[in-house]
């Protein structure tokens, strides 16, 4: 049922536990934000008012848009306030942290890979081989960053719109609308139908890959999805596992506890970004 | 009472029974004892007539009678063709206007009502005299004309035993007006005929006679300034136009009764026609807010391009979801006094644009008020920021689900046909692991050989 604890073991850590923090509260943020944004964007939609009214309303819909925006402000903050941290601070190696191969930042093999999986696509080629970050993983991160920007702006401008008004026109607040409800539009439809299908659905991983809510997969799991990262793995095959997870050393198997709260996580979460999915079809279709 | 109906029923035997020569109308009535000593005892009726309703509906009571303003009459004044006994079998029915009373006084304007219409037309039994003034409680005009009397809710409920769908209790006029305060008492016109007291150019005179404030301020209104410069013919036409050809008045957005106002809660369905999907829960909203969103689909009628880029925006969005605090239509042109923004006097003007947002914005600034509240995307004339931002976003969002539903469609199908070739997994090409393929089901995954 889990891709990630597919074939052979032994278990390697892949996510460490802020990792899957972060995730989670995108989980949450974005269903929140998705779930009282959508029937405002779609209000003449017949399940606009039965969902607004789930919320307790229009300004309580609107409340609890914004805390959950909020909150995804905060820990983009956070985030970044770490990674100057590590930059400055630690004086990590920018160099290799931005363009050694295990780095999240786009590089020109990324657009190789992207060219190839087409030649892999119609049969006139191998199936690329993937590092740490497959150029699908960047833009899954930077299409966060991209939409962040744009919908978090946006959102801002429309969440104050007396203070910026002081300053700016108000046809600003015209696009600022049509800049956030299209940026989030796409990132909903983004997220439930390309993200889902990469990392979970695609028929030979379906139907989840739980590997982010528990953290670990099969060497099997990791080879199969990140080939080119395996050598990081190898060396460190032969250690025992360790007491702190540590990201390409052994980890124990997942416990039962863990495995079922993935799978229902998961489960939960993809059955309604699907219903999602339909229900902008729906709207669509009805407006 | 025992014996007293007794005696009667013997007195009326005989009466009966009697066979004087010379009078075959049987005997002179004279005066009103001798026709209560019949009509005035129920139990007497019931006794001498079939059926109880048929009874109850030959009763009289005395003391209302009395008590009327007919209070003088003698019976056989108004029931002349029954002044002998026994009564005739099938007498005409008596009329007010036809006796010698009334003569001149009310009855030409009903039979011109639509009440007489409807009886000549239909031989439905609509309101004559008796139906609104009562049978033998007759009230005298001037208790009639009391307001808030005890006469007037008995007077409104007596239309309203044939109008049921016009008495609510809800309605703001409940208790407070007569029927007839608005539909002219005896004329009462056919409904949309241009002599009716509530057609549409007279509705500012009958309605503005109580609300002189919004009378007052309707007058500039553009509505209002549309109507009256209507063509005349096209106010007198028959029938009347429909409502969509004329400008607005009054009742089109108040409706007729039950009426609704930013004070009645039952605006919502009174203006729909019923209860909108979603929206029963929603009771909670104050009846303002409820009365100024359902009152953008009655602007809507007319002005469907402006309420289309109004949906468009947040305050339409909100509106439309019941938000209960979002500017609708009469929030920014004014409910009384809507006029073109060039008009001084109106609230979009631009020295008083700051002023109309302000009410619900407080902070607000003349940038501020450069907010488009009808914004069309699609129009680089209007707005070319507004323009570009659409056209841009529009392109990446088409762009990128192309690109990736094309890329997720393909993947999909390469997976597919690789699960179906026969053979061995594809190798990897991964020197790396050095490891077999173990025979999993993630190795379908693998390129296609």
């Amino acid at each position: 049922m889990d891709s990630a604890q597919r074939g052979r073991g032994p278990f390697v850590w892949r996510f460490l536990l802020w990792h899957r923090l972060a995730h989670g509260l995108a989980i949450l943020t974005f269903y929140t934000l998705v779930l009282t944004g959508l029937p405002l964007r779609y209000a003449c939609a017949p399940f606009s008012a039965e969902l607004i009214a789930l919320f307790g309303g229009v300004p309580r819909a609107g409340l609890i848009h914004r805390i959950a925006g909020g909150v995804m402000v905060a820990y983009t903050l956070v985030y970044v306030g770490w990674l100057m941290g590590r930059i400055v601070r630690d004086r990590v190696n920018w160099k290799r942290w931005l363009w050694g191969p295990d780095s999240l930042v786009p590089h020109p093999k990324d657009a190789v890979d992207f060219a190839r999986m087409w030649r892999y696509f119609v049969g006139r080629g191998k199936k690329p081989r993937f590092g740490r970050y497959s150029y699908l993983e960047k833009l899954d991160f930077f299409g966060e960053v991209w939409g962040f920007v744009i919908i978090g702006g946006s959102g801002v401008l429309l969440w104050f719109p007396e203070l910026f008004g002081q300053y700016l026109p108000g046809w600003w607040f015209n696009v600022a609308t049509v800049l956030h409800g299209y940026e989030a539009l796409l990132a909903t439809c983004f997220i439930f139908i390309v993200h889902f299908f990469n990392v979970h659905v695609r028929p030979d991983k379906w139907p989840l890959d739980a590997v982010m809510f528990h953290g670990r997969g099969t060497v099997d799991y990791l080879e199969e999805e990140h080939p080119d990262m395996m050598h990081h793995v190898e060396e460190n095959l032969d250690e025992p596992v360790a007491r702190s997870p540590r990201v390409d050393h052994p980890a124990p198997a997942p416990t039962r506890i863990a495995t079922v709260l993935s799978a229902v996580l998961g489960f939960v979460a993809l059955a309604v970004g699907f219903v999602i999915i339909g229900m902008i079809l729906w709207a669509v279709t009805f407006c | 009472m025992t014996l007293r109906v007794a005696f009667l029923a013997m007195v009326v035997a005989a009466l009966s029974s009697a066979e004087l020569p010379g009078q075959t109308s049987g005997v002179a009535l004279a005066d009103d004892d001798a026709c209560l000593a019949c009509h005035g005892e129920p139990e007497l009726l019931r006794a001498r007539v079939a059926g109880a309703e048929e009874a109850a509906r030959l009763h009289v009571r005395a003391a209302p009678l009395r008590g009327s303003t007919h209070g003088e009459m003698r019976c056989v004044e108004c029931h002349d063709d029954y002044q002998g006994f026994p009564h005739p079998d099938a007498a005409e029915p008596m009329g007010c206007g036809t006796s010698t009373c009334h003569d001149a006084d009310p009855h030409p304007e009903w039979s011109e009502s639509v009440h007489a219409l409807v009886q000549d037309s239909t031989g439905l039994a609509a309101a004559t005299c008796t139906d609104c003034h009562g049978l033998h409680d007759v009230e005298s005009v001037e208790a009639l004309r009391l307001e808030a009397s005890a006469a007037m809710v008995e007077l409104n409920g007596r239309c309203a035993s044939c109008h049921s769908e016009q008495d609510h209790p809800d309605d703001p006029h409940a208790g407070t007006t007569l029927c007839s305060g608005c539909h002219a008492p005896h004329t009462m016109e056919v409904p949309g005929s241009p002599e009716s007291a509530v057609a549409p150019v007279r509705q500012l005179e009958t309605c503005g006679a109580c609300h002189e404030e919004v009378a007052d301020s309707v007058r500039h209104d553009v509505h209002r300034r549309a109507l009256v410069d209507a063509p005349r013919e096209r106010l007198l036409a028959w029938p009347a136009p429909a409502t969509d050809s004329l400008a607005p008045t009054c009742s089109d957005c108040h409706g007729a009764p039950p009426m609704a106002g930013p004070n009645v809660a039952l605006s919502g369905e009174a203006l729909s026609g019923g209860p909108r999907p979603g929206l029963a829960r929603d009771e909670g909203i104050d009846p303002g807010a409820a009365f100024r969103m359902f009152m953008v689909e009655r602007c809507a009628t007319c002005h469907v391009d402006d309420a289309d880029t109004y949906y468009g925006t947040y305050h339409g969005k909100a509106t439309r979801l019941a938000s209960g605090v979002s500017a609708s239509c009469s929030d920014c042109h004014s409910a009384h006094a809507v006029l073109p923004a060039d008009s001084a006097r109106s609230t979009l003007h631009a020295d008083n644009l700051v002023g109309t947002c302000g009410a619900c914005h407080e902070a607000a600034r003349p940038a501020f008020v450069r907010y488009d509240s009808h914004p069309d995307p699609m129009d680089p004339e209007r707005n070319a920021a507004l323009y570009w931002s659409f056209i841009f976003m529009n392109t990446i969002l088409a762009g990128t689900l192309l690109v990736f539903g094309l890329h997720t469609a393909l993947w999909w199908i390469r997976i597919w046909l690789d699960g179906r070739s026969p053979g061995p997994p594809a190798e990897r090409g991964a020197p790396s692991s050095g490891r077999p393929d173990p025979a999993s089901p993630s190795d379908s995954g693998g390129a296609g050989g």
